[in-house]
């Protein structure tokens, strides 16, 4: 099986993968909370300002501490299943841990 | 491809959630459904996590997200239960009905909270929907599962079988409803024999539905069969010799 082609420029496809499904479940205020906690900022359509491995690690802290702990295993096999499919690849071993 | 109505009658439906890539979904096309009554959905075999984004946006394009009120898990495999994190983060409550056998093993799915569990008993269960209809949860331990269920949906005349009727299709040659009976069966034998635990366990299965009025027979993998082609499946099921009665594996 091929690997799929590596991409280093669209870590803000992950944060934005979990936007559509977290706006169908979450309230604008709750996600508004996250995007403060992340400190990224998050526009229309879930366009986002993540631009490396450790803006989407922050978004998903910020997920588990606004959102709680299901929410967050959750978002981080969103981010996971997404980041393959672009086949974009964590620095070092950690992956999302 | 989006969703098909499989049957739908007085606020009563049983739908077919649509197909993903193949490569995104992880080389394993699985079948998932929903039973739509009074407003509220209950989930047959939800997926694996791969498949989750899209019978998500399906689902929910038959019901809001806190509409979806159970998940149904004939049994303990990854394509069947892995996204249930995820299902649990949409609707904490949802009932979840699986084997009794594999209550303990649910949590090893990463869960994070403990679900709202109905374990069901090795003899089944019947389950009523707001509107009356009925489903029946049917035992078929050891298809392939040694604990695994089936569901009847008693108004849709409909068999949810798992995997049951599971098919290895082609690319390129798969359809949602069986379109020729006899070649489909090759793309059912192999999975069949080496998966299903035993013939007895078949036989007694195929006694357990002899009967039952049933216009649709919907496995997790592969296609539909519908009107005649129900009789033949269960015809052809009445033939086959399955599991280490079938051949043993590996064995010197």
């Amino acid at each position: 099986m091929s690997e799929p082609a590596r991409r280093s420029e669209a870590w803000d496809e992950l944060v934005s993968a979990h936007l559509a499904f977290a706006s169908r479940i979450y309230s604008p205020e709750e996600l508004a909370q996250v995007s403060r906690e992340s400190g990224l900022t998050v526009g229309e359509g879930g366009r986002n300002t993540a631009a490396s491995y450790d803006d989407v690690a922050r978004y998903l802290s910020a997920v588990a501490k606004v959102l709680g702990e299901t929410a967050f295993v959750s978002a981080k096999l969103t981010v996971m299943n997404k980041a393959r499919t672009l086949g974009l690849r964590p620095p070092g071993l950690r992956w999302f841990a | 491809m989006e969703s098909v109505k499989i049957f739908s009658e007085g606020g009563h439906e049983f739908v077919w959630l649509g197909s993903g890539d193949l490569a995104a979904e992880k080389g394993v096309a699985s079948n998932q459904y929903a039973i739509i009554d009074g407003g509220e959905a209950l989930l047959l075999d939800p997926g694996g996590y791969h498949s989750f984004d899209r019978v998500f946006a399906n689902t929910t394009q038959l019901v809001e997200p806190k509409q979806i009120r159970g998940a149904f898990l004939s049994h303990q495999d990854p394509d069947v239960v892995a996204s249930i994190v995820s299902w649990l983060e949409v609707q904490p409550n949802m009932k979840v009905y699986l084997s009794a056998l594999w209550e303990r093993f649910l949590p090893h799915f990463a869960l994070p909270v403990v679900p709202d569990l109905v374990a069901l008993p090795d003899e089944g269960a019947t389950v009523a929907l707001p509107s009356g209809a009925r489903l029946r949860m049917l035992p078929a331990h050891g298809l392939h599962s040694p604990g695994n269920f089936q569901v009847y949906d008693e108004r849709a005349r409909v068999l949810f079988s798992g995997d049951l009727g599971a098919a290895l299709v082609p690319p390129g040659e798969w359809s949602l409803f069986v379109a020729d009976f006899d070649k489909h069966v090759p793309y059912m034998d192999g999975f069949h024999r080496r998966f299903l635990a035993s013939t007895k366990a078949l036989r007694a299965f195929l006694k357990r539905v002899e009967g039952l009025p049933i216009d649709y027979v919907c496995p997790q993998h592969g296609s539909i069969f519908r009107g005649d082609d129900v009789k033949r499946f269960f015809d052809w099921l009445g033939t086959i010799e399955v599991g280490f009665d079938y051949r043993s594996w590996g064995d010197p």
